[in-house]
């Protein structure tokens, strides 16, 4: 009786968020999903159901390179800013000559949104921009259009810089703050006990963040994956990744071809879902190598 | 107006949110459409909508919120010309894609006739295609207007066809022109003499050919870099019969005609791509650029990078000057000579609207020569009302305030002034843009081309 009680209340203090997750999350994506499988009577199209706006986007080659170009823009950002995120944190986990002021500097960048980040990669790195520009007056380039071209191209160097220019110093902060959490008199211990620096690093701090590691890296690359804005202003017009194709799909002139760009979303959130999936299973496998779970 | 920016998904949200806050003021929708039927058939006087207009209260005045110059005039001038009269207005910024699904999706969830959230809206092209094709609009009315002696709306009257045609789709009366736009490309007058730029596209191949570097265009499905196409396939028409066989319905057209008309422009446009921003000259370097936005190839232009600016409203060269935007040496240019593309905007009400008797008369209020004009002098937004049906002396004051040309003169740009395409071939063309140039596609022209048509109607 009284632990049916204590469900009821833990059912009802849950329903504030559960209400608002299923009103603004599972419903939008349950007309989505029903839309990409032919179900969008206000744009005059009522087909339910057909698999055929799958098998147009999945046969595509379109879709074939943008997925390979999302995969690209969202993994290499995402083993970079961890690997330079985690190695600042524990670089700066004690306390040395200015590491306050960096850290003040490198949190910055968290709370700086990431049309801004965009507008500060653009004023300085395009061919206009103030690199280019400095480059020139010292006449080390012999006019602006020489400077290599950093945005607006396939290799997306500038979709990248803008996602480092931020999850770097996020990555840093989940990272540090693990880090200063219980615990931290561990790697004393080891050390008093004889451990080298680096075997004390290796074998009592770094596990000990690895969880904080893992969630850092699943935000920053779900983010990466999905984002729409920063591909859209500062990569190529072709190819570019999965989220620009279904926007430009949702905002074709004619409404029917709406179904096809939530067939996009529906697969872009599945692979995005296959793949955090699969991570975090890896992950936990480590887990239980090591003995918890 | 059909212009795009992004955070739509947001800018929707905040859509669905207002309208879900206004769900309480629907009205009672016998009485909605009653009054609609009424009006239409012309068995409401006039004073009988204003006293109506009252009643309702207020209007719900949607608008693209992209121009900041109109933004200021709709609060600092439009808002106490309509609360004059003795009604409220809200002024709704947002993407008018937003808008039409807001409409829809309203209708489509039972919202009829005095219950829906948009009482005007400011749109053209596609947008107000995809309205009429749903029957979302509330019908005949901008000839019931006190205002709409100054407009043209007689078929028999040459300058009517603007206003009866929106992107090639019959207007029959159920929007209000608002204000025209031509298509111009700008240069600046310190790196290109506007005496000797280009006027045809053939000329604008040599020049990018002699300035590898120095030009590229918005990249389609902006509606920028879609205008710059279009006015290229008209010059390029291999009948040279310029813009009459794209004003047509695509059904008619067919697609085997289609990809004959768009050919030669197309090859035209894979030719020059060396030559691009960003094109490499001779020895391809790398993919030209294409500014995703008219607001980017802008900057691009402002920063020296380029030498041509393009953009609607032939106006907006001298607002930008004094706002200091462009430097002073910017001038419009007469480019192509063989047809530089006019379209207008209007003002629509949704069959859905919650007051529609406001409706009218907002519109009506914002329809006055008085109202034109100063949207003239304050943000150049060229006047949709025929000049011709104003007594001279207004005339006068109307061309009396015309902000400086920069460069070119009416004349010339109205007798250069054609129409854009027909909104149902704006994505196949698009289609085609992105698949055979963006994505240097391997495949045949043709086989692009029939994909892009069969998306169509896909």
């Amino acid at each position: 009786m009284k632990a049916g009680g204590h469900r009821v209340a833990i059912v009802l203090g849950l329903a504030p968020v559960t209400a608002v997750l299923s009103l603004l999350f599972i419903g939008p994506l349950l007309v989505a999903l029903a839309q990409s499988l032919g179900h969008a009577p206000i744009y005059g199209v009522e087909e339910f159901p057909t698999l055929r706006y799958y098998a147009h986007v999945l046969g595509s080659s379109r879709f074939r390179i943008a997925l390979l170009y999302t995969l690209y823009y969202a993994v290499v950002p995402t083993i970079v800013s961890t690997v330079a995120g985690v190695a600042l944190a524990l670089a700066l986990r004690h306390p040395i000559r200015g590491s306050r002021v960096l850290v003040a500097v490198l949190r910055l960048p968290v709370v700086v949104p990431y049309l801004v980040g965009a507008s500060v990669v653009v004023a300085l790195f395009a061919n206009g921009g103030l690199i280019a520009r400095v480059l020139f007056a010292l006449g080390a380039i012999g006019s602006t259009g020489d400077f290599p071209r950093v945005l607006f191209s396939a290799g997306g160097w500038g979709v990248m810089l803008v996602y480092l220019f931020k999850q770097i110093p996020f990555t840093f902060i989940v990272v540090s703050a693990a880090l200063a959490g219980d615990g931290a008199q561990y790697e004393e211990v080891a050390r008093s006990l004889g451990a080298t620096p680096v075997r004390a690093l290796w074998h009592v701090v770094l596990p000990r963040v690895v969880p904080a590691i893992v969630t850092a890296s699943l935000l920053v690359f779900a983010f990466n994956f999905q984002t729409y804005e920063i591909p859209y202003l500062l990569g190529a017009t072709f190819p570019n990744t999965l989220p620009v194709e279904a926007m430009r799909r949702f905002n074709a002139a004619d409404l029917s071809r709406r179904p096809e760009a939530m067939a996009y979303l529906m697969v872009i959130t599945a692979i995005s879902g296959v793949v955090l999936a699969a991570y975090l299973q890896v992950y936990r496998r480590w887990e239980r190598g090591r003995g918890r779970s | 107006m059909r212009r795009r920016v992004t955070g739509r998904a947001i800018a929707f949200g905040a859509l669905v949110a207002i309208a879900i806050v206004g769900c309480d003021r629907a009205a009672d929708p016998d009485a909605a459409s009653a009054f609609r039927d009424r009006f239409l058939a012309g068995e409401v006087e006039w004073d009988a909508v204003v006293e109506q207009a009252r009643s309702e209260g207020r209007v719900e005045f949607y608008h693209w919120g992209g121009s900041e110059a109109l933004n200021s005039w709709l609060e600092l001038i439009a808002r106490p010309a309509i609360e004059a009269i003795g009604i409220g207005v809200d002024f709704r910024r947002s993407d008018t894609r937003d808008v039409v699904d807001l409409i829809l999706s309203e209708i489509a969830s039972g919202r009829g006739p005095g219950s829906g959230s948009v009482d005007v809206v400011w749109i053209n092209g596609e947008n107000f295609r995809t309205l009429r094709m749903n029957d979302a609009l509330f019908g005949a009315f901008a000839d019931r207007l006190p205002s709409s002696a100054y407009f043209a709306f007689d078929p028999d009257d040459p300058a009517s066809s603007i206003n009866r045609f929106d992107f090639g789709t019959p207007t029959d009366l159920m929007e209000m022109p608002w204000a025209g736009f031509q298509f111009t490309l700008r240069v600046d007058a310190d790196r290109v003499d506007p005496a000797e730029a280009p006027a045809t596209f053939a000329a604008l191949e040599s020049w990018v050919r002699a300035n590898p570097g120095r030009f590229t265009y918005v990249a389609p499905p902006h509606y920028i870099g879609s205008t710059f196409i279009h006015a290229l396939l008209y010059e390029t028409n291999p009948d040279s019969t310029g813009y009459v066989p794209f004003l047509g319905d695509p059904q008619d057209l067919g697609v085997t005609e289609f990809a004959r008309l768009i050919g030669p422009g197309f090859e035209y446009l894979r030719r020059i791509e060396p030559y691009l921003l960003g094109g490499g000259g001779r020895s391809a370097r790398g993919a030209p650029i294409y500014p995703a936005s008219a607001a980017a190839l802008q900057a691009r232009f402002v920063a020296g990078e380029v030498d041509f600016d393009m953009e609607f409203g032939v106006y907006d060269v001298d607002r930008d000057i004094r706002s200091g935007r462009y430097p002073p040496t910017v001038r419009n240019i007469i480019f192509p000579e063989s047809g530089m593309i006019k379209d207008m905007s209007y003002l629509a009400i949704p069959r859905n609207a919650p007051a529609p008797a406001a409706a009218l008369v907002a519109i009506d209020a914002l329809s006055t020569p008085e109202s034109h004009l100063s949207k003239l002098v304050e943000i150049g937004f060229a006047p949709a009302i025929d000049l011709a049906r104003l007594d001279p002396e207004e005339r006068a004051r109307f061309l009396a305030a015309a902000p400086d040309l920069r460069g070119v003169t009416e004349e010339a740009l109205a007798m250069r002034a054609v129409p854009s395409v027909n909104a149902g071939l704006v994505d196949a063309i698009d289609a085609v843009w992105l698949e055979y140039i963006a994505e240097q596609s391997a495949r045949s022209f043709d086989e692009i081309v029939l994909d892009a048509w069969r998306n169509l109607g896909l």
